[in-house]
């Protein structure tokens, strides 16, 4: 929530100078007031308002570089011959009954038969060894200039700011960059009046977000030949069709890959104090987004390999706006009686309309993709329009007894157009009450208790975060022709639900707020449980029904946890030498309880009572057959070299049956840390971040891993008959990628980051006055500098932050230096 | 002051606009399923049922399932299915061919189960119309079932639409699922067209042509056999040949031309694909897949009239000696016309020679023969007499091998174009006089059966050998059949279907195919059903048991 205002789309749009306030809340009666909208928590944002009196000019700026934290470890030269020989060396032929590369070590006979192709034979006589990953890598650098003014008078204030801000990868034709324009104003018209307007304005540009030319380098051959004598580069740098060279894909206007976007996000308020105590609030938030991708892929590329250019732009304009009006009521009764009632309406409308056009043929790749209509071919054009409404009312009552004792209680009537025609509204109440045990006399005795509070509150949410239209069965629109005679048609796409109804959560939470011995330790404790009851999921059909998956209100899941925040100043000396430590821990733990048919598992949707929703299931690698078990490889069908997966259930064959969970998604615990040190004006700050337990999958590690001697792969420890290692299958020509393969991908999800390091200085005030300025600070701070995790070192991963799968379009990881200061005039 | 409270309560009056229809949900730019009830929605289901055998015909699953793991074709140097090809435990549930067969045919099934139920309820299409439609769903879902059961044996068997999110599935037997779709075709006979304004639409011809194959099939299947089912094939396959204007054109080779020549007098039922790329959808691919690697050799690159070689299938030794015997190609015209064997310059120069060692360099002006495939073997000295590379029998292996030219496509607009434009023929008249002469033989009427087969091999003849290409009754047996299929249909998807059906898969794949011959068993007839079907169908492996040996 930005202003009041449910801000979608991302919070990249909001510039972190602009913010002066940061809120989270999590519990249900907090997050009541924000509705289905808040079913996963809500984080408020405040932006920055002027203040009555001297106008302040100030400057924010800071500019940094971003290096590579390393290349991926490939297959150089030399071992990649030796791969590609191993991999014929698998092979036998089945006329003549011998290998195709013969056993033992290399001879040039054997590989002049092998390298047929003049390029490779020459790289493994001359050891070339290309490494097409430091063509591809470069120092990328990143930079924030904001200048902002701000001030008023008793009635009007104001606050502008201009921002500009550019990140520039470190892979060429990777950058963001983002210009935006805030101003908010308030005016007091009267006593009992009052207006104000946040409105923010964003320009942004992205280059290279759907086109990453990073894999092409990982695959290519590096006894290959990028560049010929005179400097020029080589298209196809072996005798690989397929394979052309990856440094083609950045020569500038081979690849454009443009998103831009323009939104223009509001927030409009009008108070008016109706009689003392009797508030009514309206905010009304109109946002408007216009969003353009467009793509150009010319000829001397690796998806066109000397084809004819395409071309592809999509347009997407959309216009949310959220409308809220607010009644409060607030008094005091005897002194020691605080009661506040609030009525809420609020609405909310979503219209999404798109259009695209995807072409080949493009007359002049200058063109790109700015003038579709003049390609020879138009591939296909589509428009379409999605809406959608939100419809609340709310109602609130909060009462403090004397400082001591809270109570709130609160019930929401929320419907969503998404949900079936007799389900599109749920009822959502919920209670909290605190008690402020500091505030009793027994404990005001106390001296080193400065807080103590108990919290207790169970309330319950609903989620409708479903696509529209899912209520109705669907057509999808196919293609046919009769003769050249174009032949639309409409069968079915998708079965309609139309019972698909709100999914609830039901959250319980108990919590302390402690603070002791005037502030050098406090924190918070807490504890929760959530029960989800019909989860909005997507139920896999059998495909002989037609459809292949339906959305239904499935079963029920409970998630429990505890976090616990903790914050010390270890040191606050005489001297001005002052050092504090933030602490967070948070454990989650969550199990499925039923499912569509009860307490069944279902394997069709690779769901299992009491795991959590994201198990990964799949067959279980032992490690790999090695050459004394092959009577046993055989048994399964299987040969030496190959992967060797559990009997699980010791039937003698490997099936369906014998896959296993092989874990989740969901970790032990997380944990942060934060250590600021200040002295004399200096401040340096270390924030370490750390997941211990869960399981993800790599894309990026079966995409890397074809082990068919063909592409480049991954520097790992392969099998062959003379390095008997459980880590990964023999390379073999006659398979595109390995049996079991997908086995190869689970990983640990666990790691350790030094996530920044901040170093700043605020310059004294003596200093600052002399040169006419209210406040002046430099600082420097390395992003991500260290990251530690099995994932990288081991297994040639790069950064496994990852809630669920990586995918196969990687780059490195990124480490930042960047330098700036803030000025206040 | 008032002006601005005003102001403040017509903000909040927006409030009254009417909260019941401020939730209702109206698809606009999407279509949803009552439009089937309308006479357009009507038209539009029977189209997308159509474009469902573009998910089969045109895509890599027919060829990979159909062609590999024969006695006529292996693997040749590139593709994921190489296991399909040696019959690895790789092949199960997982088969990505398979599995995308599976859904999109019971998808199709399922359009084609509404539009034959919902018919009669609507008002405003021409009666003969309408009955004629319903018949084509027939001949669709009839077709659709017939791959199926041969693919997979009992099925899920759904006359219906499904209009709940059903999970509940069981395997009908074959016996029940050929009685459907005998069912389907015959009672489709009543309405279909006989010539037909639209073409590629099913006509009787086409349905006719479909009972005969399904009559032959079932003929020898055990679980579906009737005494008659010969007799029937038979009589369909004749009904074909003597009531409808089909003919076999003159020249083997034209039946194959691209553009105009696509829609000629042989073919029967053809899967349509189009130049025009809105309506083409993903193309007829078949030309990228039966290639080999001309393009990195000297004096060659990649062009729009030789292909993107993907070097999926490479012909086995028995269909090039054996099939097509070097012996009779001087009257038998088909392996000239079937397999292309010379390769023109199109990147001129001096090159060090690859494979032809019989010489150190060729040196190519533009257009100069770069390539050449005589089909037999030659002498180092034929060949080092020669300016361009010769590729003989010797030296084919998996990247080098004689090129299938009937699903080539040199109408492409680019050479990296992958969505061919080619229609697919599924049924053309030789298939059918090759299915009479069979039904006859199979019923020992040899004599009635010679003139179906002679009729196809006459044609294949070169001018004036049409004599040496005429069986005598001594001659035509049923490995006589075997052969002739394969030299008339080589490449067209349909050989481990006829294997399976003449009984002889597995001995054959162990005889000539040897990649395969050393995994290939008796299950392999049947292919594994999806294990998505198992998994997400309740009860499981229970109520939809997987295939014995997968």
């Amino acid at each position: 929530m930005v202003d009041g205002i449910p801000l979608s789309g991302g919070i990249d749009d909001i510039n972190p100078q602009d913010i002066s306030g940061l809120e989270v809340l999590k519990d249900a009666s907090a997050t009541a007031i924000y509705g289905s909208r808040g079913a996963n928590g809500v984080v408020i944002v405040t932006t920055k308002r002027g203040k009555p009196g001297q106008t302040v000019v100030s400057y924010d700026g800071y500019y940094g570089l971003s290096d590579a934290l390393g290349k991926i470890d490939v297959m150089d030269g030399a071992q990649f011959a030796e791969y590609k020989r191993e991999s014929r060396r698998a092979v036998v032929d089945a006329k003549t009954g011998i290998p195709v590369y013969p056993a033992g070590p290399s001879t040039p006979e054997a590989d002049i038969k092998l390298f047929t192709d003049p390029v490779e034979l020459d790289g493994i006589l001359t050891g070339r060894s290309t490494d097409y990953q430091s063509y591809l890598l470069k120092q990328g650098n990143i930079q924030s200039h904001q200048v902002g003014i701000s001030g008023g008078t008793e009635k009007t204030q104001f606050s502008i700011s201009g921002n500009y801000f550019k990140d520039i990868g470190v892979i060429p034709n990777q950058d963001f960059t983002r210009y935006t324009f805030r101003i908010n104003l308030d005016h007091q018209i009267s006593k009992r009046l009052k207006i104000g307007i946040s409105s923010l304005g964003v320009h942004s540009l992205w280059n290279g977000e759907n086109f990453n030319p990073y894999g092409g380098a990982l695959q290519e051959n590096p006894l290959g030949k990028p560049y010929d004598a005179d400097g020029k580069l080589i298209f196809l740098p072996t005798q690989d069709g397929l394979r052309t060279n990856p440094i083609a894909e950045i020569v500038p206007g081979a690849q454009v890959d443009l998103t831009k976007r323009i939104r223009i996000f509001n927030s409009i308020y009008g108070e008016w104090d109706i009689v003392d105590g009797l508030k009514f609030r309206v905010n009304f938030g109109p946002d408007f987004t216009n969003r353009r991708v467009g793509r150009f892929t010319g000829s001397q590329t690796n998806a066109r390999r000397g084809g004819d250019a395409t071309g592809f732009s999509f347009n997407e304009n959309i216009f949310n706006y959220t409308l809220e009006n607010f009644l409060t009521y607030n008094r005091v009764f005897g002194e020691k009686h605080n009661l506040n009632v609030t009525a809420l309406h609020s609405l909310q409308k979503d219209d999404n309309q798109q259009s695209s056009i995807s072409v080949l043929g493009i007359p002049s790749e200058t063109q790109q993709f700015y003038n579709l209509g003049q390609a020879s071919t138009i591939q296909g054009v589509g428009t379409g329009i999605t809406q959608w409404t939100l419809n609340s009312y709310m109602g609130r009552l909060n009462y403090t007894f004397n400082d001591k004792y809270l109570l709130t209680l609160t019930a929401r009537y929320d419907g969503s157009s998404r949900f079936g025609a007799n389900t599109k509204y749920g009822f959502f109440p919920s209670a909290a009450v605190g008690w402020n045990i500091s505030n009793e006399p027994f404990l005001k005795t106390v001296p080193w208790i400065d807080q103590l509070k108990l919290r207790l509150s169970y309330g319950s949410t609903g989620n409708t975060a479903i696509n529209p239209y899912q209520t109705q069965a669907q057509l999808g629109r196919s293609v046919y022709a009769f003769g050249t005679t174009g032949a639309y048609g409409f069968g079915f796409s998708s079965i309609g639900n139309p019972n698909l109804r709100w999914e609830t959560t039901s959250t319980g939470n108990a919590g302390v707020d402690f603070s002791f011995a005037r502030g050098r330790v406090s924190g918070s404790l807490e504890y929760y449980q959530a029960d989800t009851r019909d989860l909005l999921l997507n139920d896999q059909l059998p495909l002989t029904s037609g459809f292949s998956s339906v959305l239904r209100n499935v079963g029920r899941t409970r998630n429990t946890g505890i976090e616990v925040s903790l914050s010390t100043i270890n040191v606050d000396s005489k001297g001005g030498f002052r050092w504090s430590t933030d602490l967070q821990w948070t454990r989650n733990q969550e199990a499925i309880i039923e499912l569509f048919n009860g307490k069944v598992d279902d394997i069709g949707n690779a769901r299992f009572i009491g795991q959590p929703l994201t198990a990964f299931f799949d067959y279980k690698k032992l490690g790999i057959w090695q050459t004394a078990e092959a009577d046993e490889a055989a048994k399964f069908f299987r040969k030496p070299g190959e992967i060797k997966v559990a009997d699980t259930n010791a039937d003698g064959k490997i099936d369906a049956t014998d896959r296993v969970i092989i874990g989740s998604q969901i970790p032990e615990f997380t944990a942060g840390m934060t250590n600021r040190f200040e002295f004399k004006g200096f401040d340096l700050s270390v924030f370490l971040y750390a997941r211990v337990g869960s399981t993800f999958r790599s894309n990026f590690h079966t995409s890397f891993n074809s082990l068919a001697g063909r592409y480049n792969n991954l520097d790992i420890d392969y099998w062959t008959p003379n390095n008997p290692t459980n880590a990964f299958p023999r390379p073999n020509q006659n398979q595109e990628f390995p049996v079991y393969q997908s086995t190869l991908g689970y990983f640990s999800g666990s790691f350790l980051k030094v996530r920044n390091i901040n170093f700043g200085y605020n310059f004294p005030s003596a200093l600052t006055e002399r040169l006419k300025m209210s406040g002046l600070r430099a600082f420097v701070s390395i992003q991500q500098p260290f990251l530690f995790s099995e994932f990288r070192s081991k297994y040639k991963g790069i950064d496994n932050e990852t809630t669920d799968t990586i995918s196969e379009a990687q780059t490195p990881s990124v480490r930042q230096i960047t330098f700036g200061i803030n000025a206040k005039f | 002051m008032r002006k601005f409270q005003i102001l403040l309560f017509s903000a909040a009056m927006l409030l009254s606009q009417s909260c019941k229809d401020l939730l209702v949900e109206t698809p606009i730019s999407q279509v949803n399923a009552a439009y089937f009830d309308t006479p357009a929605g009507f038209e539009a289901g029977i189209r997308a049922v159509y474009a469902s055998l573009r998910g089969y015909y045109g895509r890599e699953n027919a060829p990979t399932l159909g062609v590999f793991g024969t006695d006529t074709y292996t693997m040749g140097a590139d593709g994921s299915f190489k296991f399909v090809n040696q019959y690895t435990s790789q092949i199960d549930g997982r088969l990505g061919v398979t599995n995308e067969i599976w859904n999109n045919f019971y998808q199709a099934i399922n359009t084609a189960n509404a539009v034959i139920g919902r018919a009669d309820k609507i008002a405003g299409i021409d009666p003969t119309i309408k009955k004629r439609r319903v018949a084509e769903m027939k001949f669709l879902r009839a077709h659709h079932y017939f791959l199926l059961v041969q693919m997979f044996g009992p099925i899920a068997l759904n006359l219906e639409e499904n209009t709940e999110a059903k999970k509940e599935f069981t395997r009908a037997p074959v016996k029940d699922v050929y009685a459907a779709i005998i069912a389907d075709l015959e009672s489709s006979l009543i309405d279909l067209a006989t010539p037909t304004t639209d073409y590629g639409r099913a006509t009787k011809g086409a349905a006719e042509h479909l009972l005969a194959r399904v009559y032959l099939t079932k003929a020898t299947d055990k679980d579906a056999m009737a005494a008659d089912d010969f007799v029937k094939a038979g009589t369909y396959a004749q009904n074909v040949i003597k009531n409808y204007s089909y003919k076999l054109l003159p020249d083997f080779a034209k039946v194959f031309e691209q553009g105009a020549g696509e829609i000629n007098e042989e073919v029967i039922f053809a899967t349509q694909y189009t130049a025009d790329a809105l309506t083409n959808g993903p193309g007829n691919e078949w030309h990228l897949y039966y290639g080999m690697e001309y393009d990195v050799q000297p004096g060659m690159q990649r062009d729009v009239f030789n292909g993107r070689p993907f070097k999926r299938f490479r012909p086995t030794d028995y269909l090039l000696n054996v099939v097509f015997n070097p012996a009779n190609r001087v009257n038998d015209s088909r392996y000239k016309k079937t397999y292309r064997d010379v390769w023109l310059s199109n990147k001129p120069g001096t090159y060090n020679t690859n494979f032809d060692v019989s010489k150190k360099t060729v040196t190519f002006a533009a257009g100069d023969t770069a390539i050449f495939i005589p089909g037999v073997e030659w002498s180092m000295a034929e060949r080092a007499a020669k300016k361009y590379q010769v590729l003989v029998p010797s030296l084919y292996r998996a990247i080098l091998f004689p090129v299938l030219q009937k699903f080539l496509d040199p109408l492409r607009p680019d050479r990296t174009h992958t969505a061919g434009s080619r229609d697919v023929l599924v049924f053309r008249l030789a298939e059918t006089q090759l299915i009479a002469a069979e039904a006859l033989l199979k019923q020992g009427k040899v004599a009635e059966a010679l003139p179906f087969i002679n009729a196809v091999r006459r044609r294949a003849a070169w001018p004036g050998r049409e004599a040496a290409m005429t069986l005598t009754a001594d001659q035509l047996n049923m490995e006589m059949i075997y052969e002739e299929r394969e030299r008339e249909l080589a490449g067209e998807t349909l050989r481990w279907y006829d294997l399976k059906r003449w009984g002889i898969l597995v001995e054959r794949v162990k005889k000539y195919n040897p990649d395969a011959a050393p995994n290939i068993k008796d299950f392999h007839l049947l292919r594994p059903i999806p294990q998505d079907q198992i998994d997400r169908t309740t009860n499981g492996k229970d109520a939809f048991p997987q295939n014995p040996g997968y």
